[in-house]
């Protein structure tokens, strides 16, 4: 019994997401709450809704970027309760950007993103969205950012 | 002239002779019920679509038991949450736009029951884009359908986005994956 929980652990591991307890069911509610308009493989649209492909996960290296992911309309006003959500967004993290998901990475918890989506972002996610990405700019030139 | 004359009398009498007086009334009743029978025939139920219900619109099939029912009716099982012109009228199918349109990339996703197999299917319902209306077999259904204020969940939205002509021409229902049920912790 230990084997087969020690090789479950391991194939846990190997498929690589932290704080997703099934993958499948994060990636059901992709489909069915955010690919419509980031598109199946989250690339998104130039005017519509922002690509998440290599640039999703570098919002956790900048202040205020963890907030900003859980009060982003489209992640708190999702159909959604907080455990879902959680798993998706560290599903979504983890599928759409691993490789700039940093080494400390904690993953959103129910509780964490229960209370980000109890205020979230209306009309000032493009502003908060262009003030973050400024501070990555700042940061990749000051060297910060491995 | 006399044997035109004979030939006129004799086939004059022979007509008189040989029918009632009521044939006429005979002839008259059978055209009438004629009449009124013409419609029960195949060929008018053909174009009154009694198959998809909506006029002019033959009866279509997948061809596959497991994806039941007629894509060119309003009841067919992936439309559970369509609004707007079906494709399948349109020159184009239930997962396919019409030749002169382009598919909107961008749109809205519900999920649906196939009958055949009784389980949620996810259903994205991308808008054909690029044409005039089709204004063929209007379906509203509006399962899983939200208000405006769930804008991702909305079908009254134009969902022609992205695309390059911003037109509605018709909405289709494409079949993008299995919908796992909600599992209760």
């Amino acid at each position: 019994m230990m084997g087969s929980a020690a090789a479950a652990m391991i194939v846990l591991a190997a498929a690589g997401f932290v704080g997703v307890d099934n993958p499948s069911t994060a990636k059901n509610n992709w489909m069915l709450h955010c690919q419509g308009c980031h598109l199946p493989d989250g690339s998104g649209s130039a005017d519509g809704a922002p690509s998440m492909v290599g640039i999703v996960s570098r919002f956790l290296s900048v202040d205020g970027g963890r907030e900003y992911v859980g009060k982003v309309p489209g992640v708190a006003n999702a159909g959604l309760d907080d455990t879902a959500l959680a798993e998706l967004v560290n599903w979504m993290l983890q599928t759409y950007d691993k490789e700039h998901l940093p080494a400390n990475f904690k993953p959103y918890t129910a509780q964490e993103i229960g209370a980000l989506r109890e205020r979230p972002y209306i009309v000032e996610a493009a502003d908060m969205r262009q003030q973050l990405l400024e501070k990555m700019r700042s940061m990749e030139a000051a060297g910060e950012n491995r | 002239m006399a044997i035109l004359d004979r030939m006129t009398e004799r086939a004059t009498r022979r007509l008189a002779q040989g029918t009632s007086r009521r044939s006429l009334l005979t002839a008259l009743g059978g055209i009438l019920v004629g009449a009124t029978g013409l419609p029960l025939l195949p060929v008018a139920r053909a174009s009154g679509g009694a198959g998809s219900g909506y006029p002019g619109v033959l009866p279509q099939s997948t061809g596959d038991p497991q994806d039941p029912g007629d894509p060119a009716s309003c009841d067919y099982w992936r439309y559970c949450g369509i609004d707007g012109f079906l494709c399948s009228c349109c020159g184009g199918s239930a997962s396919a736009c019409p030749p002169g349109t382009e598919m909107s990339p961008i749109t809205w996703i519900g999920s649906c029951r196939n009958p055949a197999d009784n389980r949620n299917y996810i259903i994205s319902y991308n808008d054909c884009c690029g044409l005039t209306s089709c204004g063929r077999c209007m379906c509203n259904r509006n399962e899983s359908d939200l208000p405006m204020y769930r804008p991702s969940a909305n079908n009254d939205t134009n969902w022609c986005l992205n695309t390059k002509s911003s037109v509605y021409t018709c909405s289709t229902a494409v079949i993008i994956g299995y919908a796992m049920d909600e599992e209760k912790k």
